[in-house]
């Protein structure tokens, strides 16, 4: 990760955001002198147009907020006490410290990587489904026996028995969307899906309005028609002489 | 049993064995002595590569196990379509460094060193198997631990943790006021 997409441009500095940040680590630029602001927004520019990994745009943010945390511990001691200070002081070198200790394991992680990478080029027997992915060993931990099982199953049944189930009433069936479609189909030459969708006051109409639009296709009914990838879905009648005979059969009921 | 005979019998075994099969498990099931095994497999090993075959027996996860040459992996991905395992992300591979060379460590001082939350990155190393719980810290709030499987040394190819790549600096640094 030590290549970076995003380079700060300003006055004082140009180049790599990681270099600038271990300058001012190391104090031989003065943060001071930046606005950090024309920074961030260079940051958040880039970001905008970055099509990248998320882990790469998250390490830039990391890096932007250890800047302003550098940048807030150098303008703030001076209105404190020096006790405060040494203090400041002290948190800033456990903060450095800790971002020493982490990059020590970034550099780990990537040794990691590579030993992952390695070992993908090497194909031992592939393990049975049932064993998962856990060793043996540790699965056996997890012992149980028939007491438990019937003390958990209590306990689960309870449960599912005491809370009350919602029912919902079925006001609209698919036999008598067909007819509305058909209907519909009868007046106008094509009607819109998202029309039809949006005419329902519920959503299971609107499932019933869908799965009617399904059997209408499936009977070869209506066809249907897309101009474009995502477009507006058009539905269309194919024979107007029979439409109005349509007895709807295998509209059942729908049950959410 | 001859020992050319027991020689084959491990050979067998290891070759049906789905998972590494340390030297112990094998001794104890062949009622030789465990050093015997060992010198056995070496000289299986010693075969293999006399013979140029296109497998061999690699020291993985304090265990043995056959597998195939690295210049056959192309040909293997060619024609077998394994199920491609998902590879780890860069945060969960430094949350899996830090536990790994910490362990047992706790989460938060997990989060101490990566400064941001680790919750769903141990939650995804524990279901692919890398991690594993080990007990409570016996400090305020008794926090839980977290260690590394022998799953992750079969994952990364490593025979043990003192496999591990050496850290450098103060993890180092770290380790040796440990152990003093």
């Amino acid at each position: 990760m030590t290549q970076s997409l995003w380079r700060i441009e300003v006055e004082k500095f140009q180049g790599d955001p990681y270099r600038f940040l271990e300058e001012a680590k190391e104090e031989r630029i003065d943060l001071c002198n930046f606005s950090l602001t024309q920074i961030i927004n260079q940051y958040i520019h880039w970001l905008s147009n970055f099509e990248g990994s998320i882990d790469i745009a998250a390490d830039f943010l990391l890096l932007s907020c250890s800047l302003i945390f550098l940048k807030s511990s150098l303008l703030l001691p001076s209105s404190k006490l020096e006790k405060e200070e040494g203090e400041e002081k002290e948190r800033k070198g456990a903060l450095e410290g800790n971002t020493e200790l982490y990059q020590e394991f970034k550099q780990l992680a990537q040794e990691l990587k590579t030993k992952e990478r390695e070992r993908t080029l090497l194909f031992t027997r592939p393990r049975f489904k049932e064993n998962g992915v856990y060793p043996a060993e540790e699965r056996k931990e997890k012992k149980g026996n028939i007491e438990t099982l019937i003390h958990l199953f209590t306990q689960l049944s309870s449960s599912l028995f005491s809370s009350p189930v919602k029912i919902v009433r079925e006001r609209w069936s698919v036999k008598e969307k067909i007819k509305q479609i058909l209907e519909w189909l009868g007046r106008e030459s094509c009607i819109c899906l998202k029309k039809l969708f949006s005419s329902a006051e519920h959503k299971l109409e609107i499932i019933a309005f869908f799965l009617a639009t399904l059997e209408l296709i499936r009977a070869n009914k209506i066809s249907v028609r897309q101009e474009e990838l995502f477009g507006e879905v058009y539905l269309i009648r194919k024979q107007p002489e029979e439409l109005m005979e349509w007895d709807g059969e295998g509209g059942d009921k729908e049950d959410n | 049993m001859e020992k050319e005979e027991i020689k084959r019998i491990i050979e067998a075994v290891l070759f049906a064995s789905d998972r590494p099969l340390s030297s112990e498990e094998l001794s104890k099931a062949l009622n030789i002595e465990n050093k015997f095994t060992k010198e056995l497999i070496k000289e299986l090993k010693e075969e293999y590569r006399k013979e140029n075959r296109s497998f061999q027996i690699i020291e993985i996860a304090q265990g043995f196990q056959v597998c195939t040459l690295p210049i056959y992996a192309s040909w293997i991905k060619k024609v077998l379509r394994r199920e491609k395992e998902e590879k780890l992300s860069l945060p969960a591979l430094e949350t899996l460094s830090i536990i790994a060379y910490r362990q047992p460590v706790t989460r938060a001082e997990i989060e101490a060193i990566r400064g941001v939350d680790v919750g769903g990155i141990l939650k995804y190393l524990l279901e692919r198997g890398l991690i594993k719980t080990a007990g409570r810290k016996d400090s305020l709030g008794k926090p839980i631990l977290y260690r590394t499987t022998s799953y992750f040394l079969q994952y990364f190819g490593l025979s043990s943790l003192t496999d591990l790549p050496q850290p450098s600096g103060k993890i180092r640094k770290k380790e040796k006021d440990e152990a003093n």
